[in-house]
């Protein structure tokens, strides 16, 4: 509650906590809000223009543009933030167990985590799928893959600091184990900046789903996606321009939104950040 | 200068060997190898065996990989399967497209990025700054790609200026090629133009307030030879290490931009070669995506000291 109210009193974060809210309830409520279903089809009103029926018009299969507008906000959401959860568990594993050991146990990880973070994240996010296949899930794994390497650099810098500390020499003169010491002491610790990276990556993780789905890697039809979305308005940008316009500017919002959250979080969170900006 | 140049190699190629296993295993963890494409439907475990043998996959793993590699150091990176031409060939047929894209946004990004930041460092606190703080953050949010449809709806399909997509060669028709160059190329450079801007204010600013400048203005410097000669100098470095990243995540981004406007690079033929399974094809692409980043920032770690002195004399270590 307490980061909430931050939130609230944080001028862009206040901006970013009402559109994101508004994206959400309309995602949840949003069979109330339209008379179709994302998939459904009607016969003879392909690709029709924007009307009082058909607010945003129709695609190539009759289907109601503002309807999968609406449900493609759950597939964006979901798959960011499940996306997010994944690269943050994985990478944090990674960092906190190679800057807690040392040695060579800290010397493969990094190497691993270097190499993965050697590639574009698209691509690598790409070739994941090619492995695992399209799909939601799939998507949120290879997204998850690809941001591990920020996590791993940042808990490892943290574990680095906090082993030192004397909690962690009393923890361990008391015969805790590592995983314990791991677990219970040095986690905790690094919660701040952990959580204001995984704000910053839900952002780039929607992205990444949107423009994997635009290339057809992503969720597969007929789910309804806005990446997906904009690869089928391209192809008909000249007889219905609307397709192409108002999913990418629910795309755009839900980013404006997760990017001013997580600026008004790394300004609450990360006294570093808040310090550097007095002083210059 | 040079032991930090050594220990920069050694640490690019230790990075170039590592990416090199990991693209490797991806390879192998693709379910439908090239035996499966290669046997065609309901083969015999003769058939498979033999093509196993025929291709090495009967070897075991460390063995594959040592004989891929040494292939790949001598530029052999295997046969597609699919399209049936050299992978070599193939990308360097594509590579031009894609590094003409990625030039042609870095230039845009670097000159409207570092104008509309000195603009508004020179404007500090006024509605001109206020209102390019603004634009930059929402230009931030903005997908690339959907930027580049929004471009191809006003100026391809309403207006009629520009071609909707596709490329022409620089050396046979070079207006006409711009032309069709143009929308990718900005479409590309947009959210690297706001982080640029972004950046130079702040390094503008953070000059402006130092020292030599004052001593430099007392001296009866023009404001003109100042910026050009001093402040845009020392702020160069950090908007240096901003570009040559953004270069690498351009060479991704062009990935969508060349699928939205049908540019013929390494991006789509990546993504085409994904689609299509087609594993040896994929495997050298990806090589050469992170090789070319790889070198990139490791070209602009080194040009640091053109600009920094103390980078040059600092030994083994990066300043």
């Amino acid at each position: 509650m307490a980061g909430l109210q931050y939130l609230w009193h944080h001028r862009g974060g206040r901006i970013g906590l009402i559109l994101i809210s508004i994206v959400i309830l309309l995602s949840i409520f949003a069979p109330l809000l339209t008379p179709y279903g994302p998939n459904e089809q009607i016969r003879g009103n392909e690709l029709l223009g924007m009307s009082w029926t058909h607010p945003f018009g129709t695609d190539f299969l009759g289907r109601d543009i503002y309807t999968r507008t609406l449900y493609g906000s759950r597939v964006s959401l979901i798959a960011g933030a499940l996306a997010v959860v994944l690269g943050a568990l994985l990478g944090t594993f990674m960092g906190i167990t190679a800057g807690y050991l040392g040695g060579i146990t800290d010397a493969v990880m990094m190497r691993i985590s270097d190499a993965i973070s050697a590639f574009p994240a698209i691509l690598l996010a790409a070739a994941v799928v090619a492995i695992l296949g399209p799909g939601f899930i799939q998507v949120a794994i290879a997204i998850a893959i690809a941001q591990s390497p920020l996590f791993a650099r940042l808990a490892r810098a943290i574990a680095l600091i906090e082993r030192q500390q004397e909690y962690v020499e009393a923890a361990q003169s008391m015969g805790a184990r590592s995983g314990r010491i791991m677990m219970r002491h040095i986690l905790p610790n690094s919660m701040g900046p952990l959580i204001v990276q995984a704000s910053l990556s839900v952002g780039i993780a929607i992205l990444l789903e949107a423009g994997l789905s635009f290339l057809g890697l992503g969720v597969q039809p007929p789910t309804p996606s806005w990446g997906q979305m904009l690869a089928d308005a391209l192809r008909f940008i000249d007889i219905i321009p609307a397709y192409a316009i108002f999913p990418g500017i629910a795309l755009t919002v839900v980013l404006v939104a997760i990017n001013l959250l997580a600026d008004a979080l790394r300004d609450g969170l990360d006294p570093q950040h808040v310090t550097s900006k007095r002083i210059t | 200068m040079l032991p930090y140049l050594l220990n920069r190699l050694m640490q690019t190629l230790v990075v170039i060997v590592m990416v090199s296993v990991v693209v490797f295993l991806i390879m192998h963890l693709v379910p439908g190898d090239a035996v499966t494409v290669l046997a065609g439907p309901d083969p015999t475990p003769e058939v498979v065996a033999a093509l196993e043998r025929k291709l090495g996959l009967d070897q075991p793993l460390p063995v594959q990989y040592v004989k891929w590699a040494t292939a790949a150091l001598q530029g052999d990176l295997g046969t597609s399967h699919i399209i049936g031409r050299p992978v070599e060939e193939l990308i360097t047929s594509r590579l031009a497209a894609t590094l003409e894209l990625a030039i042609a946004a870095i230039l845009i990004a670097s000159t409207f990025g570092v104008f509309v930041g000195m603009v508004a460092a020179q404007n500090q606190g006024r509605w001109i700054d206020g209102t390019i703080t603004v634009v930059n953050s929402f230009v931030l949010s903005i997908p690339n790609f959907w930027f580049g449809i929004l471009g191809i709806l006003c100026f391809a399909v309403w207006l009629g200026w520009l071609p909707s997509g596709g490329r022409k060669s620089f050396s046979d028709e070079p207006l006409n090629a711009l032309r069709y160059l143009v929308m990718p190329a900005v479409a590309l450079s947009l959210d690297s133009i706001a982080m640029i801007a972004r950046l130079v204010r702040a390094s503008v600013l953070d000059e402006l307030s130092r020292d030599y400048v004052t001593v430099a203005r007392a001296k009866g410097l023009g404001p003109r030879w100042l910026m050009r000669h001093h402040i845009l100098r020392n702020a160069a470095i950090p908007v240096l290490t901003v570009l040559g990243l953004r270069f690498g995540q351009m060479l991704s981004g062009a990935i969508l931009i060349e699928a939205v406007f049908n540019w013929p690079g390494l991006g789509r033929l990546t993504i085409e070669a994904i689609k299509n399974r087609d594993i040896v094809l994929v495997q050298g692409a990806l090589m050469y995506f992170v090789v070319i980043y790889i070198l990139v920032n490791l070209l602009i770690d080194l040009s640091y000291g053109l600009f920094d002195p103390r980078v040059r004399g600092s030994v083994g270590g990066k300043s």
